[in-house]
């Protein structure tokens, strides 16, 4: 239970997912216990590509849970018998070695060492950083961000503690490295296995702190360059920057890993051909490493031993029993979420995030795709303000090319969906931050952008049984801001048409809609359905908007109009931006009241002021 | 005053006098006027507005039947060219019968509601006003025709005179009843006669 982490809610109870991040399934009634004390009796149950969630059904605030998948290595199924419910059991890593941040990063992926991908640990973290302003060009960066956006000069250092025990490494020992030829290259990883396997501080002690780093010489001017520089400032020529060279090296070693499945190797026993005599665990992590004859990053290669060796260590102290935790499907469901947290394992999604966010990177990281172009396209290279300008265009033509892509098939845009979705982000923030928000196009713009934005669409195959508990609370995290800003009442139709909107592609069907507004009471959500004497089906916010207060709002709207002028449904739909429909109910709850009477003639139905009450004979 | 000015506040517009001098209240310019109202108290409004200016303009204009045929008191009462509403007959038919649940009028049973006699004066006051006009003249004690209590020199300048027969027969009904007079049989309605008795004997 001490790796289940408290996790987030929204104002309805449901999970705040990562961007990402993605709802496999859901449960109801299911409790989850690790042998002892029965903490968590009862709750739902998610299943996410990076987490299982649990919140719980009588204190959602104070009880809920969530568990990553990487620590998991192992899933037990137990189908039930007579009484006992069928239940699951996770087996958990080792406890230590998932205690330190740090070395949990790096066990999912050991690119933790490069500085290029510092970002990805920043949202794998879960923690928002302050957003911080570059240096050089005063950009405000999100915190996520180890680059600026604009000019791509790093992040100043003091703001980037949380990652300073990430060895940085040194430029010209990297460049040596690159230097290297193939047969060299496994020498000295060898070497330099050996050398962190003796002493791992040693390994660390291999990078130097870039803040010593006098700075990178320009191979073309001398210029002495800041260390952050990707580029020579003077000149504009390609610098041998230590990040872009790492960053190659590590996307190279990752391809490497994703083939030999190097992670799996940490449970799996010694390969039988073993060359080294050392006879320890590290010899088979060596001999992946050999077999597989690629490139090695040694930093990252070292800090891979020093997180395995602590993990070995570990593994004395911690009891077996507490690594495994049981859930119990009291309400059935076993079956389906066994067979999804298995391909939830099996798909390894936080294995694969890295490459995601450089694919993705146009909207998130633009400095990584800038970086590409750069390295891809070496042969246009300027400096200064017109590189700044340069980067500015790539990235236009970047996200250009995601726009295009995205819509060039259904499947296609479902693809891309978050990534749209952070792109709508990206825009409507820049349009807050500049002042043209005066102008009525930016607003419309804007509302459009802003109508885009389920990214984790509740759908059935997610969740199950509980699909129409879960559509409500999503519906109405959604909606309500929406109704509030539409005067407190909108018809169901309308609801209909935004939702569905919203969710771009898993639409629903007005039957789920109306079943789960029916559930608004139950589930003590701030909105209700209700039902006109026409027929007319609508969502209300709760106590707010009252009949008696909408009767008096139209009666008081209708007596100041000048004399003699009526006002139909249209009008007054277009004068509250409501739709004709509630107009219409609202006018004839009105007058129903007395308040207001009826004119009706070839050019419509009209209403005044009910003179007659008023009118003295 | 204090009522007149309480509807002119409402905002409504006068209409000019007609050319029999007939005012029209404000409210009769009022849209809604012409649609029968669904509420049930905004109706009882409505229709008591209607009875009232019906009673006004036929007292007015000393008319006693209401035909929902006769175009012409109707494009007068019920059709407002001004703001181009006109009353459905059906909506005519709802006020009258309104009307006649509270006794201001009555159907012609033959007409199927087609018909109806505004009593802008009620047959008791028609009959005080005949008998009293009958012993002023001094013709008590004599018979006397419908016809010359209708359409007679002597009533020339009297209100119930051209009273409709209908009326007028809904009066003697009421001084029969009462012992003031009897009525004799006629040939034809007109020819009917009527003797009073000496007052209060």
């Amino acid at each position: 239970m001490d790796r289940w982490d408290p996790i987030q809610l929204t104002s309805t109870f449901r999970p705040v997912l990562e961007p990402q991040e993605a709802i496999q399934t859901t449960q109801d009634q299911v409790g989850l216990y690790d042998g002892q004390a029965e903490d968590y009796p009862n709750g739902t149950v998610y299943l996410t590509s990076y987490r299982i969630l649990y919140i719980d059904a009588k204190d959602p605030t104070r009880k809920s849970i969530g568990l990553p998948l990487r620590l998991i290595h192992g899933v037990q199924h137990y189908s039930g018998f007579m009484s006992s419910s069928p239940k699951i059991t996770l087996d958990l890593y080792q406890r230590l070695a998932i205690a330190d941040p740090q070395s949990s990063s790096d066990l999912i992926s050991s690119q933790g060492t490069t500085s290029g991908l510092n970002a990805n640990l920043g949202a794998l973290s879960l923690k928002s950083e302050p957003s911080w302003v570059c240096a050089i060009c005063y950009n405000s960066n999100q915190g996520a961000f180890i680059k600026c956006a604009v000019c791509g000069v790093r992040k100043p250092q003091e703001s980037l503690e949380s990652t300073t025990t990430t060895p940085t490494p040194d430029p010209f020992q990297l460049s040596e490295s690159t230097q290297m030829g193939a047969t060299d290259s496994r020498d000295s990883a060898r070497r330099s296995d050996f050398g962190s396997v003796t002493n791992p501080t040693t390994a660390n002690g291999l990078g130097t702190d870039t803040q010593d780093t006098p700075g990178i010489a320009c191979p073309a001017c001398t210029f002495h360059n800041d260390p952050f520089m990707i580029q020579c400032e003077i000149c504009g020529a390609e610098l041998q920057d230590a990040e872009s060279v790492a960053f190659l090296l590590d996307r190279q070693q990752q391809h490497q890993r994703s083939i030999s499945q190097l992670p799996s190797t940490i449970d799996s026993p010694s390969p039988p051909s073993s060359t080294l005599s050392t006879g320890t665990n590290q010899v088979s992590d060596s001999n992946a490493l050999k077999t597989t004859g690629g490139n090695k990053f040694m930093p990252s290669l070292s800090s891979f031993y020093t997180r395995t060796a602590s993990g070995n260590g570990s593994s004395k102290q911690s009891p077996e029993d507490a690594n495994s935790v049981k859930l119990s499907f009291r309400a059935g469901g076993n079956g389906n979420f066994h067979t999804l947290l298995r391909a939830a394992l099996a798909a390894r999604v936080w294995d694969s995030k890295p490459k995601k966010r450089v694919a993705e990177s146009s909207t998130a990281l633009p400095s990584t795709t800038a970086l590409e172009t750069a390295q891809a396209a070496p042969s246009i290279k300027v400096g200064g303000i017109s590189g700044i300008m340069r980067t500015v265009e790539t990235n236009k033509k970047a996200t250009d090319e995601t726009l295009s892509q995205a819509f060039q098939d259904l499947q296609g845009l479902m693809d891309k969906a978050a990534e749209m979705v952070a792109l709508a982000e990206t825009i409507s923030n820049r349009l807050a931050k500049s002042n043209t928000m005066d102008s009525e196009e930016t607003v419309t713009f804007k509302t459009y952008l802003l109508s885009m934005g389920i990214t984790s669409p509740v759908t059935k195959d997610t969740a199950g049984a509980v699909f129409h508990k879960e559509l409500a609370r999503e519906l109405v995290e959604f909606i309500l801001p929406i109704v509030e800003r539409e005067g407190g009442t909108m018809s169901l139709m309308d609801i209909y048409c935004v939702f569905n909107r919203a969710r771009g592609v898993e639409l629903i069907s007005p039957k789920d809609l109306h079943t789960a507004c029916q559930m608004f009471q139950d589930l003590n959500l701030p909105l209700r359905l209700r039902k006109f004497d026409s027929g007319l089906l609508v969502i209300q916010t709760m106590a707010r908007y009252s009949d008696d207060e909408v009767s008096s709002t139209i009666s008081k709207r209708i007596q100041n109009l000048p004399p003699g002028a009526g006002l139909t449904a249209v009008e007054l739909a277009s004068a509250i931006q409501i739709s004709v429909a509630l107009a219409q109910d609202q006018l004839l709850m009105a007058e129903s009241r007395g308040l207001i009477c009826r004119d009706e003639s070839v050019e419509g139905l009209r209403f005044f002021d009910n003179l007659f009450a008023k009118w003295e004979i | 005053m204090s009522q007149a000015a309480s509807n002119a506040a409402l905002g409504l517009s006068q209409s000019p006098a007609l050319a029999s001098g007939f005012q029209f209240p404000s409210i009769h310019n009022f849209p809604p006027f012409y649609t029968l109202q669904p509420t049930a108290s905004t109706w009882n409004n409505q229709a008591d507005l209607w009875g009232t200016i019906i009673m006004r303009y036929y007292r007015h204009h000393r008319l006693y039947q209401l035909d929902l045929d006769d175009s012409l008191t109707n494009e007068q009462l019920f059709n407002n060219q001004r703001i181009n509403r006109k009353l459905k007959p059906e909506a005519i038919q709802a006020i009258v019968d309104e009307m006649v649940k509270k006794g201001d009028a009555e159907w012609d049973a033959t007409s199927q509601k087609r018909r109806a006699i505004i009593y802008w004066r009620k047959p008791e006051d028609w009959a005080a006003m005949i008998s009293s006009w009958v012993f002023e003249s001094g013709l008590n004690n004599s018979i006397l025709t419908y016809y010359e209590i209708a359409h007679g020199e002597n009533s020339e300048d009297q209100e119930f005179y051209n009273i409709h027969a209908t009326v007028l027969q809904k009066t003697m009904d009421v001084l029969v009843k009462r012992g003031v007079a009897a009525t004799f049989q006629g040939a034809n309605f007109e020819e009917m006669g009527v003797k009073f008795f000496n007052a209060g004997a």
